[in-house]
């Protein structure tokens, strides 16, 4: 017997593995990918200055964020200050770099805690089918909201302030992550090899952990990177709306805020801040859309 | 396969010795990242008229790239046909698209493996076959109803006039391959290309089809180019069989000759490889190792590394193809029993 | 005599389909009506239809990946439908599953080593990581792949060895039954052939029972040593391969074998053309699913479903033809 089992053996191996000494990884392969697309590479380059100018704010920035000079009000951007002041002499290059953080960070928060609680919900709707009904149709209610509507609504009943607008904003966020990681388990739960490790044995909990988890990955990504400018721009237009970030914290929202009130005579003080939002929200969708061509296992 | 010949020699008077289509050593190249990878590598073979001719092949061997390049269906940004295909005398590849869509439909037409991509599924069936007919013939919508009926009928599809006004996901696969066949003999075309038309189906299904495309074999004289992997279905309905390997013609006979003796050693391990309901054996006879990718071999004869009569000279130099007496093969092994 | 594996008594399966303006759930798609059949240690059980016929639900009701709705199945005399989840997951090690689709069953994330040794630490054989991966190593061999397979990924590899790779998974477990749903459908012709060949090693190395299902009637005559074939999720007829083809009973039988083409153009057979389609299974038709295409059709066939009938030792044909009660013929 042995020696037919020998024989089958060499079927499979003569003209075997074509050259190649290293295994490509999946992430190896996307990463390759990504860096052919120019639109991700310019995307991740303005986020990567903001992302530099905003944490390096301590060092980099030219002027203290609240140093006030009544007599440097409102000058117009010049070689002094690149950005022009503001109505109390403060140096909106330096309040932005500081503002950025803020932004920044409101927009990181809200994306995680949407990010965390939309995986858990779209996974468990997804792979218990019993539950998936009342999980979704909690999720239509919030949809049926426009978004910043409902972050209103939100922040209407936590009251006003930075971390309620994070709050707000992350709410309204996930159900579009819920939507996503639900449709991507539903087609995963249909793969013969889930169907596989099924029938191997394996527990529910670890088929969630090591097989589905990490095929959510790539879409929660994509969406992360999305949101991510989404989250800000309604972040900002929260604080723009008196409801987020308040006077004087130099969020960008809110500094666009307070310059809409000059915006005649300094108009440098709107449109800075404005063009910052603008620039960082279109790095994360140039980034995003060039991920999710890089993630998408179509074009392999 | 004789009296076939005769048959249609009988019907066409004129220019008997003229072959339907003619295709003279057809490259097809793809671009992969930055180089060029041959799909098709120096094919020529001549169709007569009335003959059908099976092109056999597994995935990868270049069968269904021969077929969309005698179409003309190789987009131009992504592959480069070189070589040339006549359609009785006329020069297909080169052609300007809008000629090209003359021929196609009316002198060449194609069924496809998988009818319900290859149907519209927003239009009704009798829309779909009139369509054909309106854009090739000038006749009146009245007439354009009864001659796509007519030919429902023809092709074995029950209650005819209701079908037209059905949707393609109202009908099952087998029926779906009836009205694409009808659609591609609409027009009554010389040529039929049948890019694996019964794979997708079941096994009783397939005899329809097969017994279907028999008939239709006999009562119109078409030229038939099948394209297929099933060898059981080459030996139903082909007259002359075509194996391709890796891009290349390996052999070529009529069918009575390649089954009852295969010169080529794929040809006869993928015969020997098949079980077969007629006969028992214990043990099947494998052709060992894997379908090579496409531009893994460069050098000698890209079978030689599966070949269990490989010898110094195949994987130095490809062989070309040898004429035998019945039928030609390119393989080292039968260079000395060249006939001519 | 050799003991039975596996009895499978009037399994069924069905599914709810959705319907009515309140989406109640009354009809049932009758996926397997009824399947009946006992499977001795070391056997081959072919499973042979066409598309919709229900054998690949069998296959996985049998497993319990899909929940049977009624029956009995029973494993070495254990009864598998009504065991807990533990004991499920017991039965796991001794009935595995290879897939039809070499592309879609492996992890395309996961390298190969990893992916077969998740079956061994599901089941905690081998003491660590290291002894595993030895094991994983011999698997590989065993099913004619490199050892370099194991750090690789599933897309670099063709299909055929990919399926290998699947068996491997199928095999690390050291199972006694291995349900294999059409695996050598998708390959290549000339790869088909190594595949069959590898199942009939490792069947007689490692004393495997396969219920091997397939569409094509040529595979599963090469392969088993009994044959079912279904029909709309009836089996039609079942018998020991020699039987069936000396005696191929049914007439939905007789059609199937009659319609696979043979590769070899002086065999002219006379063939038995089926009319019609495959009928909807979510609406089969009444009595016989079978009587509208069948050519031997009675009037009783649209009325009553038949019984099956044993014909012979072993032979079980489910038609009226062969029913003393309304065919005297016979």
């Amino acid at each position: 017997m042995s020696q037919v089992v020998t024989e089958s053996k060499t079927e499979g191996l003569v003209g075997n593995m074509p050259e190649a000494a290293k295994p490509k990884s999946y992430w190896s392969l996307v990463w390759r990918r990504l860096k052919r697309n120019k639109g991700a590479i310019i995307g991740a380059a303005i986020l990567l200055f903001f992302i530099i100018a905003s944490v390096g704010a301590p060092i980099l920035s030219p002027y203290p964020m609240e140093e006030m000079k009544m007599e440097n009000r409102f000058i117009a951007p010049s070689a002094d200050h690149w950005l022009g002041t503001d109505e109390f002499g403060r140096d909106i290059l330096s309040r932005m770099m500081y503002g950025g953080r803020v932004s920044l960070m409101m927009g990181l928060v809200a994306v995680s805690i949407a990010g965390i609680v939309g995986v858990f919900l779209g996974v468990i709707s997804g792979y218990y089918r019993k539950l998936d009904i009342y999980i979704m149709q909690c999720m239509d209610i919030l949809l049926a909201f426009p978004s910043l509507l409902l972050a209103i609504a939100i922040i209407a009943v936590l009251g006003v302030g930075l971390t309620n607008a994070m709050i707000a904003v992350a709410i309204s966020v996930i159900p579009s992550y819920v939507r996503v990681v639900r449709g991507t388990v539903l087609s995963l739960r249909e793969k013969e090899y889930i169907e596989a490790v099924k029938a191997l044995g394996v527990s529910d909990f670890k088929i969630i952990l090591k097989h589905i988890l990490p095929n959510v990955l790539s879409p929660v990504i994509v969406l992360s990177t999305l949101q991510f400018g989404t989250s800000i721009l309604a972040a900002a237009s929260l604080s723009f709306l008196g409801l987020g970030a308040q006077p004087p914290a130099p969020e960008w929202g809110a500094m666009a805020y307070v310059g809409k009130s000059f915006l005649l005579n300094a108009w440098w003080m709107s449109l800075f801040p404005g063009l910052a939002i603008m620039l960082v929200v279109l790095g994360f969708n140039m980034l995003g859309d060039g991920l999710r061509d890089a993630l998408d296992p179509r074009l392999k | 396969m004789a009296s076939l010949q005769e048959k249609t020699i009988g019907k066409q008077d004129s220019d008997v010795s003229e072959n339907l289509l003619s295709v003279k050593g057809l490259n097809v190249k793809f671009k992969s990242d930055n180089t060029k990878v041959t799909a098709v590598n120096n094919v020529s073979f001549q169709l007569k008229e009335g003959e059908t001719v099976a092109l056999v092949g597994e995935s990868g061997s270049g069968k269904s790239v021969t077929s969309l390049s005698i179409m003309g269906l190789i987009p131009k940004h992504a592959g480069f046909v070189d070589g040339s295909i006549q359609l009785l005398g006329q020069q297909l590849n080169g052609l300007p698209a809008k000629q090209m869509r003359t021929i196609r439909g009316r002198e060449i037409s194609m069924i496809f493996q998988e009818p319900m991509t290859s149907l519209n599924p927003v239009h009704k069936i009798g829309d779909q076959i009139g369509k054909v007919i309106r854009l090739h013939e000038n006749i009146k919508k009245e007439e354009i109803t009864k001659r796509t009926i007519e030919m429902l009928v023809k092709v074995g599809i029950p209650r005819p006039d209701k079908i037209i006004k059905e949707y393609p996901h109202q009908l099952s696969g087998g029926m779906r391959q009836r009205v694409m066949i009808a659609m591609a003999m609409a027009c009554n075309p010389k040529l039929l290309i049948a890019d694996e038309p019964t794979t997708a189906l079941d096994v009783t299904i397939q005899a329809q089809i097969l017994d279907l495309m028999n008939d239709l074999k006999k009562q119109y004289s078409t030229t038939i180019l099948l394209i297929t992997h099933d060898l059981g279905v080459v030996a139903e309905i082909a007259d002359r069989v075509m194996v391709m390997y890796y891009g290349q013609i390996v052999e070529e006979a009529d069918v009575y000759t390649l089954f009852k003796s295969p010169k080529h050693p794929y040809t006869a391990g993928l015969i020997n490889s098949i079980p077969n309901l007629e006969e028992m054996k214990s043990r099947l006879d494998p052709i060992t190792g894997n379908v090579p990718n496409m531009g893994e071999i460069t050098v000698g004869c890209p079978f030689r590394t599966r070949c269990n009569h490989a010898k110094d000279i195949c994987s130095v130099k490809n062989p070309p193809l040898f004429k035998l007496e019945n039928q030609t093969v390119r393989c080292w092994l039968h260079e000395n029993k060249e006939v001519g | 005599m050799k003991n039975a594996l596996l009895e499978v008594a009037d399994l069924k399966t069905y599914f709810p389909v959705k319907g009515g303006l309140l989406k109640n759930t009354k009809e049932y798609l009758k996926a397997v009506d009824g399947i009946s059949f006992t499977l001795e240690e070391g056997d081959t059980l072919g499973l042979v239809g066409e598309s919709g016929c229900g054998k690949s639900t069998t296959g996985r009701s049998i497993l319990r990946l899909i929940e049977p709705t009624e029956g009995s199945v029973k494993y070495r005399g254990a009864e598998v439908t009504s065991m807990g989840k533990k004991e499920l997951r017991k039965l796991r090690k001794e009935m595995q599953i290879v897939f039809q689709d070499p592309y879609a069953s492996l992890n395309p994330r996961k390298q190969v080593g990893s992916i077969i040794e998740e079956a061994l630490s599901t089941h905690g054989i081998g003491r660590d990581s290291n002894e595993r991966k030895g094991m994983v190593l011999d698997l590989l061999e065993k099913v004619g792949l490199n050892a370099t397979a194991y750090e690789r990924y599933p897309h670099e590899f063709s299909g055929g060895q990919r399926q290998r790779i699947g068996i491997a998974r199928a095999i690390a477990v050291n199972p006694s039954l291995i349900i294999a749903d059409e695996p050598v459908s998708a390959l290549d012709v000339s790869i088909q052939a190594q595949i069959l060949n590898l199942f009939q090693d490792l069947q007689d190395s490692m004393g495997l029972t396969y219920i091997f299902i397939a569409h094509d009637l040529s595979v599963v005559k090469h392969i088993s040593d009994k044959i079912g074939v279904m029909y709309l999720g009836r089996m039609v007829e079942l018998a020991s391969k020699d039987d069936l083809f000396a005696r191929p009973s049914h007439p939905y039988t007789q059609a199937l074998m009659s319609a696979v083409p043979v590769p070899d153009p002086t065999i002219k057979k006379e063939r038995i053309i089926l009319t019609g389609d495959v009928p909807n299974p979510s609406n089969p038709p009444t009595g016989c699913t079978f009587h509208p295409r069948c050519r031997s059709c009675m009037e009783i066939c649209a009325e009553i479903a038949p019984k099956p009938v044993e014909i012979s030792p072993g032979h079980v044909v489910s038609c009226h033809l062969y029913d003393p009660e309304y065919n005297c013929a016979t």
